[in-house]
C-alpha cells in the first residue's frame, strides 16, 4: 500500500482551481444581477411611490369625511389643517390639507392637498423606500343652489300692505341681481307690487324647472342636518348670537319635520317640511327651504334666499304664502354661500398640479 | 519482483502516463479556456447592457418630473422629434395682493437650490390662472422676480405653507386676477438629443435653460444614447397612439412618448457596436383642463 504523503498528481489542485474559477464567475454573475435588480427596483419604487401618492390624494378627496370622522382635527368644513395616513396596496400615503385662504364673501376657501406616498413592499434589500410627494390646490365648494329670486314662492305669494321689501338685488354685491319674487303663473303674485325690486321685479317659472331636489332633501336625506326637530331643541342662544354677529361662522343645517314657528332669529340653512311662520322681529341670515307656505309678520328681515311651497314639486297642494308687515326679504349671495357651505365638498382646482414639492 | 525489505520509492511518471496526462490536461484546459472566454464575453456584454439601461433610466426622473408639470395649452413652444422647447414650471403659488406696481405671491415649498438655480439661470416669466376658465395666461419678457413681503400675504389672510416663500413679480397681474389666483413661475428650457460631448460619436440628452436675453446654459444630462432616441407626441383626442411628428397646433399636445434608447460607453469583446437598451415610456401633462 502506498503512503498517502508520497502521492503525486494534480487532481486536487486542479479541482481547487476549477472551484475557485467557478466561484469567481458565480460571484461576478451575482454582482451583475444584483446591480441590475437594484437599478430596476429603484425605478419601480419611484413609480410605485408616485402611484401611491396619487391614489392617496384621490382617496382623501373623495372620502375625507369617513377618514377623519371622530379625529381631533375633523370639522365638516376643513379648518386650518388636517391630516391622515391612508393605507393603499403596496404602501401608504400621508395626506394633509392646509387652508391657504379662508372663504371670503362668495369666494370659496382655498386649500392645498399634499400627498406623500411611501412604498413599503417590494423594495430591494438595503435600498431606501421609494417616496414621492404630489400636491394640488383644492376649493371647498358649497353645494350649488339655484337662486332665482329673493323669494321663490312655488305656491304663489300674497303681499299685504306696501311696507317691507322683496328684493333680488344682491346685498353683498358679489353677484348679478335676480328677480325680487318668482312665482308660478297660477297661482301668481297678488297684492302690492311697489315693495318688489329686482331683475325683473316679479317673474314666473314652472315648478318643474326649479332645480332643487326637494324629494331628495325630504325623503332621501341628501343634505345631512346638524339639528333635527322634533328631537333636538332649538339653539336659541347660539342662533341669536350668530344672527347679531355678521362675522359669525355658525351656519348649521336645521331640519324641521312638520309645521314650525321660528322661535328666534338665526343663521344657517333651515329646512321645514311643513308650514313656517315668522313673527315679530325675528330675522334670518341664510337660506329658508320650506315645503309648505310661509306666513310672515312683523319687522326685520331675511337676507339670503327664501323658497316656499316646495311640496308642490311632490304633487302636494300648498296654500299661498303670505307676507305681512314690514319684513324685508333680500337676496344675498354671501349668506347663501355661507348657509350652503356645510353641505359642500372639496373640489380640485384643475391644472394646479404640483410634482416638485420639496422633502426635508 | 523481489522485495529486499525496503519499499522502493516511485519517482516520476512513465512516458505513457505523462502523454496521457498531457492529452487530458490539454483537452480539459481547452474546454476550460473556452468556457472562461465565453463566460467572460457574456459578462462583458451583460455589463455593457446594464450600463446602457442605466443611461436610459438615469435621465428618466429629471425629465418626467419636468414634463409632468407642464401646462398643456402654453407649455410647448417648439417641438420636433429630437428637440423640445418648453415652459417648465419650477414653483407654484397663489396671488396675495398687488401694490406699488408689484404682485406678491405665496409659493409652495420647492427645493431651494433648484429654485435659486432656476432664478439665476433664467427666470423667464410667470403664468396666472383664470378662475373661471381654468386657462393660464403667460407673462414674460419682460418679467421680474424678487424676494417678496410675507406681511402682505399675512395681511390678506393668505397662509404661507411651512418652507414656502413669498416672492414679488412684475409686471403685476391684471385686475381680473384676484386674491388666491394660482400662479406659477417658469423657465424656458430646451430638451434635445444632439452630439454628445461626454461620449463623442453618440447622442447626449441636453437640458438648456434659455434666459430672456437669449443666453443659453446647456447641461448634458446623460449620455450616450442611440441614434434612435427621440420622442413622440400624444394629442388631445388623439387616442392611445403617439404620433411621430409634432402637430401644427402645439397646444394640442398632452404628453410625450419617450424613446430613451441608451447605449453602452464601450463595446463588448468580439462586438463591433455598443450595446443598446431600447427604453420607451410615456409622460402626460398633469396641468391641463382637457
Amino acid at each position: 500500500m502506498l503512503n498517502n504523503t508520497e502521492r503525486r498528481g494534480f487532481a486536487i489542485p486542479f479541482a481547487i482551481l476549477v472551484i475557485a474559477v467557478l466561484t469567481i464567475m458565480l460571484a461576478g454573475g451575482f454582482s451583475l444581477v444584483s446591480a441590475e435588480r437594484r437599478s430596476v427596483s429603484d425605478q419601480k419604487s419611484q413609480i410605485s411611490a408616485f402611484r401611491i401618492a396619487e391614489q392617496g390624494l384621490e382617496v382623501y378627496l373623495v372620502r375625507r369625511d369617513s377618514l377623519l370622522l371622530g379625529t381631533a382635527n375633523y370639522t365638516k368644513i376643513p379648518g386650518p389643517k388636517d391630516s391622515v395616513r391612508i393605507m393603499v396596496p403596496g404602501g401608504y400615503a400621508d395626506v394633509s390639507l392646509t387652508r391657504l385662504r379662508p372663504p371670503t364673501g362668495s369666494q370659496s376657501g382655498l386649500y392645498i392637498a399634499r400627498s406623500k406616498g411611501t412604498e413599503t413592499v417590494g423594495t430591494y434589500a438595503g435600498t431606501p423606500q421609494g417616496v414621492r410627494t404630489v400636491a394640488q390646490y383644492v376649493l371647498w365648494e358649497s353645494a350649488p343652489m339655484q337662486v332665482l329670486a329673493g323669494w321663490l314662492a312655488l305656491s304663489g305669494l300674497q303681499k299685504n300692505g306696501t311696507a317691507g321689501t322683496l328684493s333680488g338685488v344682491d346685498l353683498c354685491k358679489d353677484s348679478a341681481a335676480v328677480a325680487g319674487v318668482v312665482v308660478p303663473v297660477n297661482p301668481g303674485y297678488t297684492g302690492k307690487t311697489t315693495a318688489v325690486t329686482g331683475s325683473p321685479a316679479i317673474d314666473s317659472v314652472p315648478p318643474d324647472s326649479v332645480h332643487i331636489d326637494w324629494n331628495g332633501i325630504v325623503n332621501a336625506g341628501i343634505i345631512t342636518p346638524a339639528i333635527i326637530i322634533p328631537g333636538a331643541s332649538w339653539p336659541t342662544a347660539q342662533m341669536t348670537a350668530a344672527y347679531a354677529d355678521t362675522t359669525s361662522t355658525y351656519y348649521p343645517v336645521v331640519r324641521v319635520n312638520g309645521d314650525f314657528v321660528l322661535p328666534s332669529s338665526g343663521t344657517g340653512l333651515l329646512i321645514v317640511t311643513g308650514n313656517l311662520t315668522i313673527n315679530g322681529s325675528d330675522g334670518w341670515r341664510g337660506v329658508l327651504l320650506v315645503g309648505g307656505d310661509i306666513t310672515s309678520n312683523g319687522i326685520n328681515g331675511i337676507s339670503g334666499a327664501t323658497v316656499s311651497g316646495l311640496n308642490v314639486k311632490l304633487g302636494t297642494y300648498v296654500p299661498v304664502s303670505t307676507a305681512n308687515g314690514t319684513k324685508t326679504y333680500q337676496y344675498s349671495s354671501c349668506e347663501v354661500a355661507k348657509a350652503t357651505m356645510g353641505s359642500g365638498a372639496l373640489v380640485t382646482l384643475r391644472n394646479t398640479w404640483v410634482d416638485n414639492w420639496v422633502e426635508y | 519482483m523481489r522485495y529486499n525489505g525496503h519499499r522502493r520509492v516511485r519517482r516520476g511518471f512513465t512516458l505513457i502516463e505523462l502523454l496521457v496526462g498531457i492529452v487530458l490536461f490539454g483537452i480539459i484546459g481547452a474546454l476550460f479556456t473556452k468556457l472562461l472566454t465565453t463566460q467572460g464575453r457574456f459578462f462583458d456584454r451583460q455589463g455593457m447592457g446594464n450600463a446602457a439601461r442605466n443611461v436610459s433610466r438615469a435621465s428618466l426622473n429629471r425629465v418626467v418630473s419636468d414634463f409632468r408639470m407642464i401646462e398643456a395649452t402654453g407649455g410647448v413652444i417648439a417641438a420636433t422629434s429630437t428637440s423640445l422647447t418648453l415652459r417648465i414650471p419650477f414653483a407654484i403659488g397663489v396671488m396675495c395682493a398687488t401694490a406699488n406696481n408689484v404682485t406678491q405671491i405665496s409659493l409652495l415649498p420647492v427645493d431651494s437650490t433648484t429654485y435659486a438655480s432656476a432664478v439665476n439661470a433664467g427666470f423667464y416669466g410667470y403664468a396666472w390662472r383664470n378662475y373661471t376658465t381654468g386657462a393660464y395666461s403667460y407673462v414674460e419678457n419682460p418679467a421680474t422676480e424678487a424676494v417678496g413681503l410675507p406681511a402682505v400675504c399675512t395681511g390678506m389672510n393668505v397662509t404661507t405653507v411651512t418652507f414656502g416663500k413669498v416672492v414679488q413679480v412684475t409686471p403685476v397681474l391684471p385686475a381680473g386676477a384676484g386674491l388666491g389666483t394660482p400662479v406659477f413661475l417658469y423657465q424656458r428650457v430646451r430638451y434635445e438629443f444632439k452630439a454628445s460631448i461626454a461620449v463623442p460619436g453618440t447622442l447626449g440628452l441636453y437640458r438648456t435653460v434659455i434666459a430672456p436675453n437669449g443666453a443659453e446654459t446647456a447641461e448634458e444630462l446623460v449620455a450616450p444614447f442611440a441614434s434612435t432616441a427621440s420622442w413622440k407626441f400624444f394629442m388631445v383626442n388623439g387616442g392611445a397612439v403617439a404620433q411621430a411628428n409634432a402637430p401644427a397646433n402645439l397646444a394640442d399636445i398632452r404628453g410625450f412618448e419617450l424613446h430613451l434608447n441608451g447605449l453602452s460607453e464601450g463595446t463588448a469583446a468580439t462586438k463591433t457596436t455598443q450595446e443598446t437598451a431600447p427604453f420607451t415610456t410615456a409622460v402626460f401633462f398633469k396641468n391641463r383642463t382637457n
